[in-house]
């Protein structure tokens, strides 16, 4: 049976970022991955191409070769030629979001989504920014917000398959049980 | 009526107390499958085997398989809510129902809640519905017998308090009407019944209540319906929901029978459910843990120690079987986990002796102390005479000419079948059961026609009732058979002066 996207991805990624730690190179490689995930988001046809079967190997070779020729990481290029001969093409967005995962896990950064009401200003975001961090213990946190009304009020933050809920329709639904039971 | 603002007020924070302004921190998933019961989801990586887990759209669901990315998971009722990409949060609990004496009387669903119309249940006591049984030390043998009010299941197959006794047999042949009969003979004998339903028709269910309700039997029982409607995993919880309402009455030292109506249902829901877990298939494609999930069930039933009050826990599982096959899967794991089995046959059903219990297949591993003595010394041979009846039936048939002993057997036989025949929902006290064992095992009924006997029957328990009520007294309270010699002249005298019906006898003279 065939790895499932997230296994063979997890697998690829550890790879890629062990050998780029071993050679001090972290800094420019996850530089150069996020370039290349742009790349592939932004021209979905790009994959698809690279996957099909209608096009012959050396047609997709020439393909790849656009994008590998602006790679000026060794190991990076070498990971992506070897991700698309063993046919894994399709994976690359998840194992470049992997390899960026495990660089965050390293330097102690979070990302974040913070859920509020209404608009935060820059001040609260960076209170908010520095309260996170200290109550899960990282040394960065890059938040992004998003504005629901539906949570009335307090905020809602969601980071790493944790939900931390401090919004006001949780804790009227708290009460709310109180009251019905 | 004026509204007093103080007292609603006071109440409102006395309600409030509890409340504390925390924040809500929870482990989430995201949904990446779902479809037919079954969830898959991405993250929870410190979710617990079994814990309860919550949807986006508030359904329940329980983990059921940890796999290195992804957790699977069974849905807790409706499925269609939910959808890829939903997240889902960790409760940290294991799952739960609600328990206590509130329940009695009530029709609940798997998780507990009530399905009857009559409002909330409220008790704020719950049980996790997956609970260690009792081990060694706890236990005590089963001394105590069962009543189930059928003469041919406590003459033959007695059941004792604590024991776990098969009802099995194929479709229609009366198994659901043994357990039901069971439960309405337990009215005034202190002892709580819970009746757990997988995968019956709700108008099966509805008409079962009915009959419980009419003989006085929803006083102390309890009904947990998982009807065919419902989505696979509430089936395969429900018998372990029942038994969690049953050991909170056995811990509090009080007597109960559950009965599991029934686990083939129960196995083919948890089949269905871990095929689409993808668990591998085994034999007749159940999972690999078909034996333990219905061995941990019937495990819990139990006879505590008296440190523990000594109460009991009775379980009747019910099993079908498809054209009497009883080596298919399923009957034989059952069959070797409880003590013991009552066999339906379905000859004997359409030929009309109901209860169509097979003496010859059918045993109780506990037996003898699961019978008062009086029983036991009336019903001794009463399972070697049908044996012996029906190896001579079949013999009898190539002749006629047969010695004294033959006939007097095939007699003997042929009444005492008739003798094992019993209306439905007319339960005997053991009494009575004694009394007409008695009068056949001791020869009265071999002067009657085998057509008279109901009606013998029928007459002495008047007769005894109206003049000899003290020796049924008797029999009821110390267990033993009264002196022989004024019970022999009580059955004696009766037997003299029972008339046979007319038009019978005419019959049996002109053959």
């Amino acid at each position: 049976m065939a790895l499932d996207k997230i296994t063979a991805s997890k697998r690829y990624a550890s790879a890629l970022f062990s050998v780029l730690q071993s050679n001090n190179q972290l800094e420019d490689g996850i530089a150069e991955l996020k370039e290349v995930r742009n790349i592939i988001t932004d021209n979905p046809t790009f994959i698809t191409a690279l996957s099909t079967v209608t096009l012959t190997e050396s047609q997709k070779h020439e393909l790849l070769n656009n994008l590998l020729d602006n790679i000026s990481s060794e190991y990076v290029k070498r990971c992506i030629e070897m991700v698309y001969e063993y046919g894994r093409i399709n994976d690359m967005v998840a194992i470049i979001d992997e390899v960026s995962e495990l660089n965050n896990k390293n330097n102690g950064i979070v990302q974040a989504e913070a859920v509020t009401a209404i608009a935060l200003d820059d001040d609260q975001i960076e209170k908010l920014k520095a309260s996170f961090a200290k109550r899960i213990g990282a040394n960065t946190v890059e938040l992004t917000t998003k504005i629901d009304e539906n949570i009335i009020g307090g905020v809602v933050m969601n980071s790493a398959n944790f939900i931390y809920d401090g919004s006001i329709r949780t804790k009227i639904n708290r009460v709310r049980q109180l009251l019905s039971k | 009526m004026s509204i007093k603002a103080e007292e609603i007020s006071a109440l409102i924070k006395k309600q409030l107390e509890g409340y504390e302004d925390e924040l809500a921190v929870a482990e989430t998933g995201v949904v990446t499958y779902v479809g037919d019961g079954v969830a898959r989801a991405y993250g929870l990586d410190n979710a617990l085997s079994g814990e309860l887990l919550e949807f986006q759209n508030g359904v329940y669901g329980m983990v059921q398989n940890l796999e290195s990315n992804d957790v699977g998971i069974v849905v807790l009722g409706d499925f269609t809510g939910i959808s890829e990409g939903d997240t889902v949060k960790r409760t940290g609990k294991i799952m739960e129902v609600p328990v206590g004496e509130e329940m009695v009387g009530r029709v609940v669903n798997s998780l507990g809640q009530p399905i009857d119309g009559n409002g909330d249940i409220d008790t704020d006591k719950s049980a996790p519905i997956e609970h260690k049984a009792p081990g060694i030390m706890e236990r005590k043998s089963v001394d105590e017998p069962l009543q189930t009010g059928i003469k041919s299941i406590d003459a033959l197959v007695p059941i004792g308090r604590g024991q776990r006794e098969l009802i099995i047999g194929d479709r229609k042949t009366g198994k659901t009407s043994i357990a039901v009969d069971a439960i309405l003979n337990q009215k005034d004998q202190d002892m709580i019944c819970i009746y757990v339903a997988i995968g019956q028709k709700d108008s099966t269910i509805r008409q079962q209540v009915e009959t419980l309700k009419r003989f006085g039997a929803m006083d102390y029982t309890v009904v947990v319906s998982a009807g065919p409607s419902e989505p696979a995993p509430l089936l395969y919880v429900a018998p372990y929901a029942g038994a969690a309402m049953g050991e909170y009455f056995m811990n509090k030292g009080k007597d109960v029978l559950v009965v599991y109506d029934d686990l083939t249902k129960q196995a083919n829901a948890y089949r269905e459910l871990s095929l689409i877990l993808r668990r591998p298939p085994g034999r007749e494609a159940y999972p690999g843990d078909i034996f333990y999930t219905h061995s941990r069930l019937l495990e819990r039933a139990a006879k505590l120690n008296d440190e523990l009050g000594g109460g009991s826990m009775t379980a009747l599982p019910i099993v079908e079987t498809q054209a009497g096959d009883v080596s298919a899967y399923i009957p034989t794991n059952v069959i070797s986990i409880t003590d013991g089995q009552i066999f339906l046959n379905s000859d004997m059903f359409y030929s009309g002796s109901r209860p169509a219990i097979d003496a010859g297949t059918s045993v109780s591993r506990v037996g003898g102390d699961a019978q008062i003595k009086a029983m036991k010394k009336v019903a001794g041979t009463l399972r070697l005479d049908l044996a012996s009846y029906h190896e001579l039936e079949s013999f009898a048939q190539f002749g006629s000419d047969l010695d004294e002993a033959t006939k007097a057997k095939l007699d003997r036989g042929a009444r005492t079948v008739e003798v094992l025949k019993q209306g439905l929902h007319s339960p005997l006290p053991v009494e009575k059961q004694v009394l007409i064992l008695y009068s056949l095992t001791h020869g009265y009924l071999d002067k009657i026609n085998v057509d008279d006997v109901l009606k013998f029957e029928k007459e002495i328990f008047e007769a005894f009732d109206a003049s000899h009520s003290d020796l049924l007294n008797e029999i009821k309270t110390t267990g033993n058979l009264p002196d022989e010699d004024k019970f022999d002249t009580a059955v004696k005298d009766f037997a003299d002066n029972f008339q046979p019906s007319t038009t019978n006898t005419e019959a049996s003279e002109s053959k």
